[in-house]
Order: structure tokens, then sequence, then C-alpha cells
């Protein structure tokens, strides 16, 4: 790794996780909630915000795991299940502390917050800002540019779902399977910045 | 025989990812080839089994306030043992399949099945269920891979299909073509259940 | 009560008999991860780096073998063997170099007959695509191959390396690195030969 980043740095940085590869589209990372939140605007501008809340958060404290708890004592090996049991009791926590003090909030969030323990890109951005040997600074970025770069695509997405959704699609490509051709199409036009960076 | 039916549905009818949508990051991100599909496949399948079981037999005693709490336990537990054992055995499908080893533990389809079986029925049956619905995993994985590895780069299991002469359709293997792939996939799946039900 | 006791509990209780197997897997797979490391990671630099030989470097490997003392710090390397119809013909271990974005991990190969470079190559980096990092490219690294210890050194400095255009501190990091392998060769050649043993 650099030894020193520069803002630009950082900037390619950020492009590069909402962009060029974005965590959804490009890494494969929270699939599932993906194709179940997208079919209206407000379920899937809800899981975006938890996702951006709950993916920073725990991208920090996975980090900060690892590098004063699990590389001292040498249990590397048991990265999977730390970083897990993190991620759940994180959520468990933001859901008690939502429920308190921001009700309205909470109940927007609806079922979605619990959803997101078992999203893949939550566990996954953690796992990447170890396996890079992001600092704390660029793993703070990194998680909050790739979490921003998901809820960006989640409402994209959305977006076009609501549309096809209302033309006349076949009966068996209908639901899950057309979503995942758009997902592909929205994917093929992210490909296009790949010339951005690298 | 029951332990019969709770093996076979997990191969067809309730088949992951196409019947019972769940698991499709792992689904689209390694099946860029047929070794690597049929390797997820198989270690999601151990995972899948093992803790079916651990779970059917601890069934009585988990108390239900912490049973996902648990239920995560398990599985990551037998996900570090396939981590480890993959490294010192497989390193090469290790690298392949990189950060999806650890991404195991959020696989929907085993907590799912944990959740919804597992918890409440007896052991065998409960490894018939995992078994089965591994297997079923594995062969969509396999079979998908296959597609995408043959038009994607003219090889099957890293051998040549069409010869030196063949260009091969890039498309395939790369993001976008992983979604449109398994979206027409779907939608094929969907026509044969319709013929069969109708 | 009994309630949050029993939940306690088995909690407790899973984590620790998960705890106890999963170091008993780790304990019990610690050497053939190493192994594969080596093998996949390290592995092809240094076959690579070495030549003339027929046996296999990395299972024949020597772990941390501590060669002496040099600048007050001790010197210890891994080395990997290179054997020809049983005899000892060269020796291959890694250096650090300073590149310009950070350290550069070198495998550098020696002939112990002739005490001559059989080869280098550059394993991990954070250089400059396009500058820096050409390093990796066969028209950089081959140009050690076969050279003496006086002879590793740029050209402009007398040595028969020519540097990378563009990339003066990247080369000068790696000829100085592998330049420094060569002298702790020499150095230590007695101690190296002891540990792996000359048959």
């Amino acid at each position: 790794m650099h030894e020193a980043w520069t803002f630009s740095d950082y900037l390619l940085l950020v492009i590069g996780a909402i962009l060029v590869k974005n965590i959804l589209l490009t890494r494969f990372l929270g699939n599932c909630p993906f194709l179940g939140t997208s079919r209206r605007m407000e379920t899937a501008t809800g899981m975006a915000m938890a996702v951006v809340f709950v993916m920073t958060l725990a991208g920090v404290i996975t980090w900060l795991v690892q590098t004063y708890v699990l590389v001292p004592l040498h249990l590397e090996y048991l990265q999977t299940i730390f970083f897990i049991l993190v991620i759940a009791a994180l959520v468990q926590f933001v859901e008690m502390f939502l429920q308190k003090s921001f009700p309205a909030l909470y109940q927007a969030l609806g079922i979605f917050l619990p959803l997101i323990t078992t999203n893949c890109a939550v566990l996954g951005v953690a796992v990447i800002n170890v396996r890079e040997d992001f600092s704390f600074l660029q793993t703070i970025v990194f998680s909050f540019a790739s979490a921003i770069g998901y809820g960006f695509a989640l409402v994209l997405f959305t977006g076009i779902r609501e549309q096809l959704e209302a033309s006349g699609i076949p009966g068996f490509m209908k639901g899950t399977a057309i979503g995942l051709l758009t997902a592909g199409l929205l994917s093929l036009s992210f490909f296009g910045f790949a010339g951005m960076v690298d | 025989m029951k332990v019969l039916q709770d093996f076979t549905k997990g191969l067809w009818q309730d088949i992951p990812p196409f019947r019972l949508v769940l698991g499709l990051c792992p689904t689209l991100a390694v099946t860029t080839s047929a070794d690597g599909g049929l390797g997820m496949g198989l270690a999601t399948t151990f995972v899948l089994t093992c803790s079916n079981v651990l779970v059917a037999l601890l069934r009585n005693l988990i108390p239900r306030k912490v049973r996902i709490a648990c239920y995560i336990l398990v599985i990551a537990s037998f996900v570090v043992i396939v981590e480890l054992l993959m490294q010192a055995f497989f390193y090469p499908l290790y690298m392949f399949l990189g950060i999806f080893v650890p991404l195991i533990v959020v696989n929907c389809i085993i907590l799912g099945r944990a959740e919804a079986f597992a918890s409440k029925r007896p052991v065998l049956n409960s490894l018939a269920d995992g078994l089965g619905h591994g297997l079923g995993f594995t062969m969509a994985l396999t079979v998908l891979g296959a597609i995408r590895e043959v038009f994607g780069a003219g090889t099957i299991f890293g051998h040549s299909v069409f010869g030196p002469n063949f260009a091969p359709f890039a498309f395939m293997v790369k993001p976008p073509g992983a979604f449109v792939c398994l979206g027409l996939m779907l939608g094929a799946m969907n026509i044969v259940s319709r013929g069969k039900v109708d | 009560m009994r309630e949050i006791t029993r939940m306690i509990v088995v909690l407790t209780a899973i984590s620790v008999v998960s705890g106890l197997v999963l170091s008993f897997v780790d304990r019990y797979t610690k050497e053939p991860i190493e192994y594969q490391r080596l093998k996949f990671i390290k592995g092809p630099a240094v076959l690579a780096v070495l030549s003339g030989y027929d046996n296999d470097p990395i299972k024949e490997y020597k772990k941390n073998v501590v060669l002496g003392k040099k600048g007050g710090k001790p010197v210890v390397k891994t080395l990997f063997p290179g054997r020809k119809n049983g005899k000892l013909t060269g020796v291959a271990f890694e250096v650090t170099g300073q590149g310009y974005h950070g350290s550069i991990g070198i495998m550098v190969g020696i002939d112990l007959i002739n005490n001559t470079l059989t080869g280098m190559r550059v394993m991990t980096h954070s250089e400059t695509p396009g500058l820096g990092a050409r390093a990796v490219e066969p028209s950089f690294y081959e140009q050690f191959s076969g050279l003496k210890p006086d002879e590793i050194a740029l050209s402009d400095k007398g040595g028969k390396i020519n540097a990378i255009s563009g990339a003066t501190m990247t080369s000068s990091g790696v000829v100085g690195a592998v330049k420094q392998a060569m002298e702790l060769y020499l150095l230590f050649k007695d101690k190296i030969l002891k540990a792996l043993g000359t048959g």
C-alpha cells in the first residue's frame, strides 16, 4: 500500500468504490436483499439508508477488532466468527437505539434493519478492508463510499424496475428473472466507468 | 419415506438459487468457471449439512430469544473449518473464491434452512434437507459456471472445447454477463415449471 | 432470571466448544497452509530464479535460518535449495528493497558453485504502473541472470543493469536489494551450506 495517501488517492478510492467497482453490480455483494427490496422506492431508500449507517460503522469496528484483538492474539483464523458476531451485535444495538430515540426512522426501516446482518455486502466490505491492508482512515472512507455506491445502485435499479413492472413482460420472465436482466444491463452501464481508475 | 422427500426437494422443486431465491451473491461471482461453481457449491453443502445437523441436535436446548445468534455461531464455526481445510488442501480454489469463502456464513440459504427446518425437525431429516439443498445449489452453480465458461472462455473445467480459433464471448465472464445469464436461466426454469404444473 | 441464565449458558457453551474445535483444526492445518502459501505465492518466483535443479526447492525449504549478525542485527532467512543429482547447486531467498512507493519484495537465486546470480524476480511492490512496476517485466529482470557480484549495479555506476526509464528510484532500489542479497550470501556462505547440507 502507498506510504502516504494524497487527497487524489482518496478521491480515486471513493470513485472506485461507487462507480467502477460498485459493491453490488461489479463485486456482487448484497444481491439477495437487493432483488427483494427493489420493487418499491420507499423500501429501497429505507434499505439504502440503513446500509450506509451499518456498513460504515461495521467497517470501522471490525477493523478495530482485527487490529487490536485478532492480530495481537494470533487469532486471525477466527476472523469470520468475530466479524459476523460484531455485525449481528451492531445491528441489534442500532435497532434498540433507533427504537428508543428515533422511532419514526425505526418504523420506516421496518424489517430491513435485522436483514442487514445477512447482507453479504456488510461482511464483504469488512473483510476487504482487512485484505487490502487499509489504514483506519482508508477503512472509514472505503466503507462509507461502498455503502453510498450500494444505495446508489439500489435506488437507480428500483427506479428502472418500477417502470418495467408497469409495462408488459412475458409471464415466465416476471419477477426475479427480469430483475436480474435489468441488473445486468445496469452493471454493463457502470462498466463504462472502468477506464476512470487504474 | 419422508427423509428421502426432504432430500430430493432441494434438488429441483426447491432448488437454490432458482426456486429458493437465496444465495445469489456467490452464484453471480464465482460462476466464471465450472470448477469455481463446483468448489463453492461443495463448500457450501458441507457447511449447510453440518450446521443443519448440529442445529437439529440442539434444537430443544437453544432458547428462542437467542436462537439466531446461536445459529450464526454454529454456521460461522463450520465456515472457519472450511476456510482452514480449503487453505490447507485446496489452495488454488481458495485463491479463486477469495472473499466469498468467509461470506458463506451469510449465505441466506444456510441460515434460512436452519431457521425454517432444522430448528423444528429431527436430525436425519435435517441432514437430508441440508444435503439436498446443498447438492441442488452445487448443480446449479456448476451448470451456470459451465455455461459461462464455455461461451466466455471456450473451455470447460479448464479444458478447451472449441479449439484455438474460438473467439470467446467475454461478456459472459464479466459481471453483466453473470446477471443476464442467471436471469435467462431463471426464466427458462420458470417455463419448464409452468409446463409441468399445467 | 432463569431465562437469561439459560441463554448465557447455552451461548457460552457453544462458544467454548467451537473455540476448542477450531483451535484444534487451526493447529492441525498450520503447516499444510504454510506450505501451500509458499508454493502458490512465493513458489513460482523461487522456481523461476533457480536454474539447473531437479529437486523440489519449496518442499525442501529451511525456515528462518539464522545466518549471523550484520550491522548489529541478526540476519534470518528462509532458504530454498536447488539440487542436481542430489548435490546442492543453488539457493534462493527473499530480500526487501526500497522503492518509490514503499517496499519491494524480491526473490533472489544464486549459483553456489560460481557465486553468480541465477535470477531475480520482483514478487510484491506498490510501484507506479508503466514506470516502476515494469520491474516485473522480463526486459528488466533478465538483466540479472548470470551476473558476478561486482556487476550488480546500475550501468551508470559501472554495473550491468540498465535502469527502467523514468523509474530510477525503483531501479536502484531493486539493484541495491539484490546487491545486498549477494553480499549476505558471500558473508554467510558457509552457514548457508551448513543449513542446507551440501549433499
